[in-house]
């Protein structure tokens, strides 16, 4: 029936009240039940179906929940309350379009009710329909203007819309709220102090954003007494400094940043420029690596300083910095000198450079246990550092030989030190042997079992070499030991890097299911991630973290951009077109059983039984889920491979249209789907990126078989495209 | 060689990685997005020259009340074949300072396993923490761990600024 709430008898209105507040504090069943007794006596009530759809679909009856929710809106369809219902679930499923939708009708009937449009805003800024977000931020305000956050939640919208003075002028308005002396928000928050230090910090940002420089720095010098984020402030300082080309007082902000962290690139670099210096300009070496010099004894200890004039020294000046780092790091004991030094091998006279001065060092070591500067014998540590670096360095160029041979020295030295065995196995990958990798890598990690670092390479090389069953043993040695599930386990902790090598590793060995279901793993994780910002949407607000909220979106807007998303994407595309192409040839592929005698493990290595599989989930809510689907099956059996690859590929257009593997990749998708246009604009986006790239030519091929082996393509849209192809 | 800088939203899927390369207590991502959203001026990253990720500390404030300004770091790991560099010192003091500065914390605390001598004696010796007690069972695998504590008002004051510029 279409009656509101408030036309229902008092006692339904009550517990319909109550139902309402069992949703807040989540108990669900109650909730329930609560629904049920009104309905009992008003079986139709629009309201009250809706809300009780909203309990089930928290206790896992979706499609119920769905169906009751529906149904309410059809009897009162002018219901805000079954709007806003509809609305929440849909939230609850990560479908916030259909939320956004749903909220917007919400409203129609209840403009101003604080909590739908506070929700809404959440959800617009989640779409990321920013002017939206503006628009709905401002009502807030209307009704609320003396809460921070809901203000603070506006000037951030503005900021999103690229509106820093919009933005800069609702804090000026409303900052008194937080700044006044005897602003009730101070009595009882222990966090006031940092909360005003976040707001003038803030706002300052707004400044700078907007241009206006001279203001930014007055402001500066007139917020500092209540800034609690010296870094921030004095970053800002040196900064704006700078911008206004006042040089000499940049300069000094600039050292005093470096004298709180001698080991930052940034600083250093600044502290460049306001001495009108660029590392980068070969007419300014002279003159940075005099200053770097300066830097270096006053900060003898920063690492940064150290390296820095590698990076842009040459003939002399190099040779002399190398020969003071490369002692140092010697005599220390550096692992990773090699490793820092590599980035230089990109200009070649600067790595014959390097292998001259190590091969210098080892034959003098070796004459006179002494280097130039000794004043007595070098330990033997160094000599094995020195003959290390050479390993590498023979790596490097192809010299596998070489360096296995020198690898071999140090080793035999020092058969103890982890790093040795860690470097051979990976000049034996150079090599080609990733059996022999493997194989060293593995007797590194057992001398050292306590290590994770070691046993993740170990992991890795072993996926490598295809022994998938070995690798899952080897690295449950690290999962937790009350984790109910081990590989779950290692599935729930967003394990990435092994997903994605375990789903390589089953697509070389040819089972195209396992494979895939491990990188839609890969790509599950990414879409947590990406998901997971939904809560700070209103958190940050009132937390004042504004600066690192704008930081969180734009990190979120390029989340699937991440090296590990596009490989796994990218691979996903290829096992679905594979899948496609095997059973549009007639021999579709089949899913790979499961090896029955192979059990879930269990911390002692003892398999658990079977039916273990069956009881979990049951009765408890949101526990891990169990390996419901062990080969990829349900990847495999899917009804179209082709519109799962889509999926993958459409995300690949928008976040990496830039790289021409998306193009290709896409190409594959819309040739077989026979989506010619989007064929012909896969073609296009590569040619605009790679005029040259191998494969356009196959691609154009390809396409024009395929037209003129379509019948069923209207003959005017072929003539287009392929007049399209002719360009 | 490495560079030291604070943490951004943009380094911490490096951060989980990092983390679960080199330990057994892992974390969601929500947890790192938590720490920088609470805590933005905490977490530290080190960066080698090819711009990765080789170290990293997550800290935050102590969020239980009686001990509100108490620091606290949540994780701090260093790629093994990252050593000898003095990274982990480097990031920790630069949280710790920004323990005090931003949030006024008089002390800061951690917990490490009692067998990891190694982070032991970074901790103790290198960085002057002490041992406040022993929290029997304290990691997933039945571990005991030290609860170690440092002040932090002997090390830190609040400097004048100049503000004649």
């Amino acid at each position: 029936m279409s009656l509101t709430v408030s036309e229902l008898p008092h006692k339904e209105q009550a517990l319909f009240r109550a139902a309402l507040k069992l949703y807040e504090v989540k108990q669900f069943k109650k909730g329930l039940k609560t629904c049920d007794q009104i309905l009992k006596k008003f079986s139709d009530h629009g309201e009250t179906l809706a809300v009780k759809g909203m309990f089930l679909a928290h206790l896992e009856r979706r499609e119920d929940a769905y169906e009751l929710i529906k149904r309410g809106i059809e009897i009162s369809p002018k219901s805000s309350i079954s709007w806003h219902v509809y609305g929440i679930v849909c939230r609850f499923d990560e479908n916030y379009e259909e939320a956004a939708r749903c909220y917007e009708e919400a409203l129609k009937a209840d403009s101003e009710n604080p909590t739908i449009l506070r929700e809404l805003g959440q959800l617009y800024t989640q779409l990321r329909q920013y002017q939206k977000l503006v628009e709905t931020r401002s009502r807030i305000v209307k009704l609320d203007s003396k809460t921070p956050h809901f203000w603070l939640g506006l000037a951030v919208a503005h900021q999103l819309t690229g509106r820093n003075d919009l933005a800069l002028k609702v804090v000026s308005t409303h900052e008194y709220i937080v700044l006044d002396e005897t602003s009730p928000l101070k009595a009882n928050n222990p966090n006031y102090k940092i909360e005003v230090s976040e707001l003038l910090m803030y706002k300052n940002w707004l400044m700078e954003l907007n241009g206006n420089y001279q203001l930014a720095v007055d402001n500066l010098k007139e917020i500092r007494p209540r800034v609690t984020d010296v870094t921030a402030w004095k970053e800002q300082k040196a900064k704006l400094l700078l911008k206004l080309d006042r040089k000499e007082a940049a300069a000094l902000a600039y050292q005093d940043l470096i004298k709180r962290n001698p080991d930052s690139n940034v600083y250093i670099c600044g502290y460049l420029s306001c001495n009108g210096l660029d590392i980068s300009r070969p007419d300014d070496k002279d003159a940075v690596l005099e200053i770097i010099r300066g830097l270096q004894q006053q900060f003898p200890t920063s690492n940064t300083l150290k390296f820095l004039p590698l990076t842009f020294c040459d003939g002399d000046d190099f040779a002399k910095e190398a020969d003071k780092l490369a002692k140092f790091s010697l005599r220390k004991g550096i692992p990773s000198l090699f490793t820092s030094m590599k980035t230089l091998y990109t200009d070649q006279t600067k790595g014959e450079a390097l292998g001259k001065l190590f091969e210098g060092y080892a034959s003098q070591l070796h004459d006179t246990k002494r280097l130039d500067d000794s004043t007595a014998d070098e330990p033997l540590s160094v000599s094995t550092w020195c003959t290390f670096y050479l390993a590498q360095h023979a790596d490097y160029y192809g010299n596998y030989e070489r360096a296995l041979q020198l690898m071999e020295t140090a080793i035999s030295v020092s058969p103890d030190t982890v790093d040795l065995y860690m470097v051979k196995a990976k000049i034996l990958k150079h090599a080609g042997d990733i059996r022999g990798a493997r194989d060293v890598m593995d007797f590194g990690r057992q001398k050292d079992l306590n290590d994770r670092f070691i046993n993740t390479r170990t992991v890795k090389y072993m996926l490598r070499n295809n022994e998938v069953d070995e690798a899952e043993k080897t690295i449950v040695l690290f999962v937790r030991d009350d984790a109910e599930h081990m590989i779950q386990e290692i599935v729930d902790t967003q394990t990435t890097w092994y997903m994605r090598e375990r789903g390589h590793a089953y697509r070389r060995l040819g089972d195209i299911g396992r494979a895939l279901k491990h990188f839609h793993q890969v790509a599950h994780a990414f879409a947590t991630y990406h998901n997971d910002q939904y809560d700070f949407h209103t958190y940050s607000m009132r937390k004042f973290t504004m600066r690192a909220y704008v930081d969180i979106l734009e990190w979120e807007d390029q989340v699937f951009t991440d090296p590990v998303y596009i490989d796994s994407a990218a691979a996903a595309i290829g096992c679905y077109v594979d899948l496609h192409d095997r059973k549009a040839a007639g021999s579709p592929f089949v899913p790979i059983s499961a090896d029955v005698s192979k059990k879930p493990l269990t911390r002692n290595g003892t398999a658990k039984t079977g039916q273990h599989n069956l009881s979990a989930g049951v009765g408890e809510a949101k526990q891990a889920a169990v390996d419901v689907d062990p080969n990829g099956s349900t990847f495999v059996k899917a009804e179209s491979h082709l519109e799962n690859a889509l999926k993958f590929v459409e995300t690949l257009e928008k976040s990496v249209g830039s790289q021409p593997e998306t193009h290709v990749s896409a190409f594959e998708v819309h040739l077989r789907m026979k989506k010619y246009f989007l064929a012909l604009k896969s073609i296009n986006s590569l040619r605009a990126i790679d005029d040259n790239h191998p494969s356009l030519v196959p691609m154009v091929v390809r396409i024009n078989a395929a037209l003129d082996a379509d019948d069923s393509f209207a003959a005017p849209m072929k003539a287009a495209l392929k007049g399209q192809l002719a360009k | 060689m490495i560079t030291i800088r604070q943490a951004r939203a943009n380094d911490e899927i490096a951060m989980q990685n990092c983390n679960l390369t080199n330990l057994p207590e892992n974390y969601h991502m929500k947890y790192y997005l938590y720490h920088l959203a609470t805590w933005p001026e905490l977490s530290f990253v080190a960066e080698n020259e090819q711009s990765r990720v080789v170290g990293y500390v997550l800290a935050k404030m102590n969020e239980d009340t009686a001990e509100s300004l108490d620091g606290h770091i949540t994780s701090l790991s260093v790629m093994r074949s990252y050593r000898r560099l003095g990274i982990a010192e480097r990031l920790m003091n630069q949280a710790q300072r920004a323990m005090f500065e931003v949030f006024g914390a008089k002390r800061v605390s951690l917990h490490v396993r009692v067998s990891n001598i190694a982070a032991f004696s970074l901790y103790r010796n290198t960085l002057s923490f002490d041992i406040d007690h022993t929290e029997a069972k304290y990691y997933a695998d039945g571990e005991d761990a030290y609860s170690m504590k440092k002040d932090l008002t002997t090390l830190y004051s609040l400097e004048k600024e100049n503000l004649d510029f």
